[in-house]
C-alpha cells in the first residue's frame, strides 16, 4: 500500500477537480472496502480524496414525501435512527446485519452501495494470486469463478442495495450536469460494470415515504451469523394500498435481482394475504430466478446449496410481509 | 509522485499527539510504531478479527482498517488507557477472575467493545453484549467466559457508582 496524497476537499467542484487531473485518484468514504483491497495489491491509488468534509454527504433529511441520506452517513447511524427503524425497517435490517459494530462505525451507505464486486479468485493476497494465471478482473482473459465465461462473473454482496432497490430508491450523483438522479437499478450494468464515471460522485440517496400500510422485510443468509458476507440476501416490500409487491435478490450475481415475473404474477393473485398466495408465489420465484442466477460455486457452497437457502428465506420474507 | 505528509493531531488516552504521518499509515501502525502502545494488536490486518479494536469518539473502530489521517482530530482510547498493573479497570480484573483470557491476543479488542458497550448500557443483557462482541474473533474461549467476564465487570462498575454516590 502506497499512498502518496490525501486531500480533504470542503467542495464537490474540488473534488471533481483533483479526480480529473489525476488518472490515479481515488474516492475515499470509509475505506472499510478499499484499504483490504490495497493490502491484497489489487488497488494501488496513488491520491485519496476522501468525502469526508462534504456536509452535503454526511447527513439524513426527512422531508414531506421522501428521505434523504447522505452517502457518507455511517451504518450505525441508520441503525441508530428512530424513524428509519420504524418506516424503512429492512432498510436498516439490513445495516445491522453488514459486518461487525466496527465496521459499521466506519462504513457508509454509499461505500456500501459502490463496494468491489468479489469473488474466491480475486479477493486473495498477491502472493496467492501469483500462483495463478490472471482473470478478467486483473487484466487477465478467463473468469475463475464461472468457467469459460467471457467476461469476470465476481458477485455483489451489497446488503443494501437489495432493500433500496426494493424501496425504489434514487441515486444523487454529482457530475458534469450537476447535481441528478438515478433510479439506483440503472446504476447496474448487465456486464457488472456500473454506470458512474469515476470522476462523478454519489452523493446521496433518496427514498420514497413508503405507505402507512406498507410491510417490508430483510432477510440475510450466511455461513457465519457475523462479520461475513450473504450468501443471499432477500428484500421484500408489500404495498396493500396499491396491491404491489417488490422482490430484490441479492448475492446472486454482478448486481441485484429484482424478480420482476414474480412481482407480475402476484399483482394477478386475488386473495395475496394466504398461505396458498405464499406457496406459490414461493414456487414461481424460485423458477424465476434459478434463469436469472449465475452458476457460482463459491468457497463454502454450490449453486443449489444457494437455491436451497433461497427457497428457506424467501417463503419466510413472504409470510411475514402476507401472513399478519 | 512524491509523497505528502500530513499533520494529525490525535488524542490518545487523554494525551494529545501531533505528528506528521504519511497518507497511507493506519490508525494501528501509528498506535503501535509510533506511539509505542503496543496493547493493540494485529490479527488479521483486514478488519476480520477485531484483535485490533479501539475506541474512536466513542465508538469501536478496526484501527487497522482507518488511517492516521481519518482519525485527525479525534479522541482515542487504547487498551493502555484504562487501567494499570496496580490498579485494574473492572474490565481487566474480572476478565482475569472469570478466566476470560486464554492466549490473550484478543484480550484487548474484547476488552474495548465491551467497554464500550458499558458506557453506555450499564446493565446489558446477554445478547446485547453477544452482539456487542460480535466483531471480536476469539479462538480459544468460546466466548462463554467472556461473557461472563463482561456481566461481572457491569456489577463491578455499577457497586463502584453506588458506592461513590454515597
Amino acid at each position: 500500500m502506497s499512498i502518496l496524497k490525501w486531500v480533504e476537499p470542503t467542495e464537490l467542484n474540488e473534488a471533481v477537480t483533483i479526480l480529473n487531473n489525476n488518472v490515479n485518484a481515488i474516492i475515499y468514504a470509509g475505506g472499510t472496502d478499499i484499504l483490504p483491497l490495497m493490502n491484497y495489491g489489487l488497488k494501488s491509488p496513488e491520491v485519496c480524496v476522501s468525502l469526508g468534509k462534504l456536509k452535503l454527504l454526511t447527513e439524513i433529511e426527512f422531508g414531506e414525501n421522501e428521505i434523504r441520506i447522505g452517502s457518507m452517513v455511517n451504518l450505525a447511524s441508520l441503525t441508530e435512527n428512530k424513524f428509519l427503524k420504524k418506516t424503512f425497517f429492512a432498510l436498516v435490517g439490513a445495516a445491522i446485519r453488514v459486518a461487525s459494530p466496527q465496521i459499521r462505525n466506519i462504513a457508509t451507505v454509499g461505500g456500501n452501495i459502490l463496494q468491489a464486486r468479489r469473488c474466491k479468485y480475486y479477493n486473495r493476497s498477491k502472493r496467492w494470486r501469483e500462483g495463478i494465471d490472471p482473470c478478467f478482473l486483473i487484466g487477465g482473459d478467463r473468469c475463475y469463478q464461472v468457467q469459460k465465461s467471457d467476461r469476470c462473473c465476481a458477485l455483489y454482496y451489497s446488503d443494501l442495495a437489495t432493500p433500496l432497490m426494493a424501496y425504489q430508491a434514487m441515486l444523487e450523483i454529482w457530475g458534469e450536469k450537476g447535481l441528478q438522479r438515478i433510479e439506483i437499478e440503472k446504476l447496474f450494468n448487465r456486464n457488472g460494470t456500473r454506470n458512474l464515471k469515476r470522476e462523478e460522485i454519489l452523493t446521496g440517496i433518496f427514498l420514497p415515504l413508503p405507505h402507512s400500510e406498507t410491510r417490508a422485510v430483510f432477510i440475510k443468509e450466511s455461513i457465519r451469523a457475523s462479520l461475513d458476507f450473504p450468501v443471499i440476501n432477500i428484500a421484500v416490500v408489500y404495498s396493500p394500498n396499491i396491491k404491489k409487491i417488490s422482490i430484490v435478490i441479492g448475492a446472486m450475481a454482478p448486481y441485484p435481482l429484482c424478480l420482476s415475473d414474480t412481482e407480475e404474477s402476484f399483482s394477478r393473485l386475488k386473495n395475496v394475504n394466504t398461505v396458498v398466495a405464499v406457496k406459490n408465489l414461493s414456487e414461481v420465484a424460485y423458477e424465476e430466478l434459478k434463469e436469472k442466477r449465475l452458476l457460482i460455486s463459491e468457497v463454502e457452497l454450490n449453486t443449489n446449496q444457494k437455491m436451497q437457502r433461497f427457497k428457506g428465506a424467501l417463503k419466510s420474507a413472504l409470510e411475514q410481509v402476507l401472513l399478519y | 509522485m512524491i509523497e505528502e505528509k500530513i499533520s494529525v493531531s490525535i488524542t490518545v488516552n487523554d494525551i494529545e499527539y501531533q505528528e506528521n504521518v504519511s497518507p497511507d499509515l493506519t490508525l494501528l501502525k501509528f498506535l503501535r510504531e509510533h506511539l509505542g502502545l503496543t496493547g493493540t494488536k494485529e490479527g488479521c490486518g483486514n478488519g476480520h478479527c477485531g484483535a485490533c479494536t479501539v475506541i474512536m469518539d466513542g465508538k469501536t473502530v478496526n484501527s487497522c482498517l482507518m488511517l492516521a489521517v481519518q482519525a485527525n482530530g479525534s479522541q482515542v482510547t487504547t487498551i493502555e488507557g484504562l487501567g494499570t498493573p496496580d490498579n485494574l479497570h473492572p474490565l481487566q480484573k474480572a476478565f482475569i477472575e472469570e478466566g476470560a483470557v486464554q492466549c490473550g491476543f484478543c484480550t484487548p479488542g474484547m476488552i474495548m467493545s465491551a467497554k464500550a458497550l458499558l458506557d453506555k448500557k450499564n446493565n446489558p443483557k446477554e445478547e446485547e453484549i453477544r452482539e456487542a462482541l460480535s466483531g471480536n474473533l476469539c479462538r480459544c474461549t468460546g466466548y462463554m467466559k467472556i461473557v461472563q467476564a463482561v456481566k461481572r465487570a457491569a456489577d463491578y462498575l455499577k457497586k463502584k457508582k453506588e458506592d461513590s454516590s454515597l
